[in-house]
């Protein structure tokens, strides 16, 4: 009788040091690098065990690749002396909250862009973005946009830019820019042709 | 703000009065990608950019967002060359601090902690216009690691007590503090820091995680200082569901044995037993529900259920045995690992195709085998090289339009060259051109040399029939010169010569006239060779454009792709087969564990066989089959 408690006593001490050991390992023995969604914290989910050097090899060799092919997909899709591409950026942002864009070239919608919170923050935080590239005769064209979104104190907001672009044999930049205007409390709509 | 946002890991493009350089759109252009986390899209527009020459007035920003990303991209060798490339003379103070920051974080990444304080101490925000002082979450969560790593846990928690309560790196950082506490032993504090943890809101899925991982932290700390009240109290702050539920409930079912609740015991480890499927968990609770029934003195129970546990034990060492042997089919494990890797996609498909490659295992047993921290980084690497053998795959269709179009496109070269040549463009240029510089000499003859009646100066101005008839004159005279008598010719000679001044004095007195005539025909000479050239120049454009990627080498491409894939696929194969190992290795753990568990079941059947057998000496042996057993009202 003393034999067998004694073994019931062994096996409660394994059994337990085994849910011990499960929970203790799984909470406290591994120590996890950071990782984070925050786009400005980009290290620290990269902070595990490194990636092997072959492999890093043959992602720099395909950036490469793709690269060059980038640069063949523009040059044959979008010639130079054809070329047109408009550029949005949002400097602060703060009487304006972006829903969506339309850009009309001539009259002509050729592109529309619906914007998701997380693009939206993009371009708050500096970014720009390439909005439409396209090919267009060369001579002068009327582009404009349209933004639409809400405005200060959360109101409907909607209005257009325009600029003149006069396509010649070089590509042909545009910078639509919304900025807010600090004296008048309201966000302003530019359209621009960068040099 | 926007400037305070671009502070420290990477610059933005700031506002400027008219349109911005194409440069600085392109960069912002790679910005914007970044910030949605597609940092290769990132990577692959400064690249892009870098090749178009379109690296900006400001290198040193555009070096460090490239190392950066190339960083994040897991390219550690490119973005310490990159950050290497970078020029002390040209850093700003600012430029400096960026640079501290990326290169503090690759330190990190080597665990080089003297390195990594090092660049951390040239790091200063400096203060706000408020006069607090700014931090970068990311800054202090390195500078408690590296404390941690010299063993200063003051450092280290003053350093997580720096980070905004909504930073994921608060989390991390507390944990990590917390099992750097218990690893010193402070007990204490290791419960102190988890609470706080505990106590932090939910920003992302990965906090919640973590939280959950901290909660049994502390329930496995509290029951190690005996304190089986709190450990409970923890334990039932952890949810229903999740990945730490049969954790908790194994722990929650120790800590009531430990209290002599054996009645709570039974009910958790039958709980688990009969949740079906298999885990860590239940595993356990084979064989800790016949104990706690064996201490609620039902030991028939006890037997019926050490015999049922000897059974599981004994399936699932032969399904894992199984198993293992077929993991050594290379096609089959391929399947396995393409099932595990759509499970986040299509969870339902995953689940479908595992069941058929294994119909007694779950997804989790999979994922417990592959579940350490060096197997995960292969199987992150394998679903990489997936995606860029699928993407490699496709680019052959892709180079196919693109020499279609290059095709296309030199035909329509061919077609301008040939406008140049059937419409003569460059001969009806080349008389156009003789057309204008000849009247442009004449009228500078004409504004040099004043009226005289002289054949060269008349034929400046006369017209076609003037001009004939200065000749015919021309040649009358020459005539009478040659074949009159000597008296005739005063007399013929006088004649040609009042008709050569009749002729004079027409041009003469019309002479602002014909300037001006001429003046308008240079003029209109000179537009049509100007819309000649016009002309020339369109169709030589054109000729240029549509040569424009007929020279690109397709076949190069499809070469550099064709050792790519090669290189891929090595590298694929060399993931699978270490993955391959990891699996076996993981299977050869579970069935090793299994087998300590099959023993302990066997000796539990012979001691309660003995006990039952004693217990009743004069019986015959009992029966311990199913229908025999009694209830023992243990329920869940």
């Amino acid at each position: 009788m003393e034999r067998a408690q004694g073994l019931i006593v062994n096996m409660q001490r394994i059994l337990v040091a085994l849910s011990l050991i499960a929970a203790s390992t799984t909470a406290l023995g591994a120590e996890p690098a950071a990782q984070s969604s925050d786009p400005d914290a980009p290290a620290a989910s990269a902070a595990g065990a490194p990636v092997a050097s072959d492999i890093e090899q043959v992602k720099k060799s395909l950036l490469e690749l793709k690269r060059d092919l980038v640069i063949l997909e523009e040059d044959l899709l979008f010639p130079a002396s054809s070329q047109l591409a408009v550029f949005l950026s949002m400097d602060v942002g703060d009487f304006f909250q972006l829903d969506s864009v339309t850009v009309e070239i001539d009259g002509e919608q050729v592109a529309h862009h619906l914007y998701t919170e997380r693009q939206a923050d993009a371009l708050y935080r500096g970014g720009v973005q390439k909005l439409y590239v396209g090919n267009v005769k060369q001579g002068a064209h009327r582009l404009t946009a349209f933004f639409t979104g809400r405005g200060p104190s959360g109101r409907d907001y909607r209005r257009a830019a325009t600029v003149e672009v006069d396509k010649s044999f070089d590509p042909a930049y545009v910078e639509l820019a919304i900025k807010d205007s600090s004296a008048k409390y309201q966000p302003e709509f530019v359209a621009s042709v960068s040099d | 703000m926007k400037s305070f946002l671009c502070e420290l890991i990477l610059s933005c493009v700031l506002a400027s009065p008219g349109a911005k350089p194409l440069d600085d759109l392109t960069y912002g252009n790679a910005l914007y990608d970044y910030y949605q986390q597609d940092t290769e899209q990132a990577l692959l527009d400064v690249l892009v950019a870098e090749a178009r020459g379109l690296r900006g007035a400001d290198p040193v920003r555009f070096d460090l967002a490239k190392g950066s990303f190339a960083f994040k991209e897991g390219m550690y060798d490119y973005s310490s060359q990159v950050f290497a490339g970078v020029s002390e003379q040209e850093l700003t103070p600012l430029d400096r601090m960026r640079l501290a920051f990326h290169l503090a974080r690759e330190y990190y990444r080597r665990q080089d902690w003297p390195r990594l304080e090092e660049q951390l101490a040239r790091i200063d925000l400096g203060a706000n216009w408020l006069g607090r002082e700014r931090r970068h979450p990311e800054v202090d969560f390195m500078a408690a690691e590296a404390a941690i790593a010299r063993g200063d846990l003051n450092a280290a928690q003053a350093a997580t007590a720096r980070i905004d309560d909504h930073s994921e790196f608060l989390a991390y950082g507390l944990f990590n503090l917390g099992v750097a506490y218990r690893q010193a032993g402070d007990l204490a504090q290791a419960q102190d820091t988890f609470a706080r943890l505990d106590s932090l809101p939910p920003v992302s899925a990965e906090v919640h995680d973590i939280v959950q991982r901290a909660r049994l932290a502390r329930a496995v700390v509290a029951r190690r200082e005996h304190r089986q009240m709190d450990a409970e109290s923890v334990l039932g702050d952890l949810p229903a569901a999740g990945r730490y539920r049969d954790l908790a409930l194994a722990t929650y079912a120790g800590l009531a044995m430990d209290t002599g609740d054996n009645q709570l015991a039974a009910r958790i480890w039958m709980t688990l037993q009969q949740q079906g499927g298999w885990s860590s968990g239940a595993a356990a609770a084979y064989l800790g529900f016949p104990m706690s029934l064996e201490k609620l003195a039902a030991p028939q129970r006890a037997l019926y259920q050490y015999r049922a546990a000897e059974q599981a034990f004994q399936n699932r060492l032969t399904s894992l045995e199984a198993l293992s042997e077929r993991a050594r089919d290379e096609h089959w494990l391929r399947r396995v690992l393409q099932a595990l890797a759509g499970s986040a996609v299509e969870p339902q498909s995953s689940d479908a195709l595992l069941g058929e490659l294994g119909p007694e295992f779950r997804r989790d047993d999979w994922l417990e085998w592959l579940a350490s921290d060096d197997v995960h980084q292969v199987l992150v690497e394998w679903q990489q090289l997936n995606g860029m053998q699928a993407w490699l795959e496709r680019l052959p269709q892709q180079l196919d339009a693109y020499a279609e179009l290059a095709g296309e496109r030199q035909r329509r070269s061919a077609a301008a060259r040939s406008l140049l040549e059937d419409q003569a463009l460059r001969t009806r240029r080349d008389l156009a051109a003789a057309e204008v510089e000849s009247l442009t000499s004449r009228l500078a003859e004409l504004r040099s040399a004043p009226a005289q009646n002289s054949a060269a100066w008349m034929s400046l101005l006369a017209d076609d029939q003037e001009r004939a008839l200065l000749e015919e004159l021309q040649r009358s005279e020459s005539y009478l010169m040659k074949h009159l008598a000597q008296r005739e010719q005063p007399r013929w000679q006088a004649r040609i010569a009042r008709l050569r001044g009749v002729l004079f004095w027409q041009i003469a007195e019309t002479r602002a006239a014909r300037i001006q005539a001429l003046r308008q025909q240079l003029q209109e000479g000179q537009r049509l060779l100007a819309d000649i050239d016009a002309r020339i120049g369109r169709v030589n454009a054109a000729e240029a454009e549509f040569v424009a990627g007929v020279a690109t080498d397709f076949g190069s491409f499809t070469a550099r792709a064709a050792a790519l894939t090669d290189q891929v696929a090595a590298a694929r194969d060399d993931r699978e087969r270490a993955l391959a190992v990891a699996l076996r290795r993981g299977m050869e753990r579970e069935a090793q564990q299994v087998e300590r568990y099959l023993l302990t079941a066997r000796i539990a059947i012979a001691r309660a066989s003995d006990q039952l057998a004693a217990a009743a000496p004069d019986a015959a042996v009992p029966d311990t089959s199913m229908a025999s057993l009694p209830s023992t009202g243990v329920r869940p």
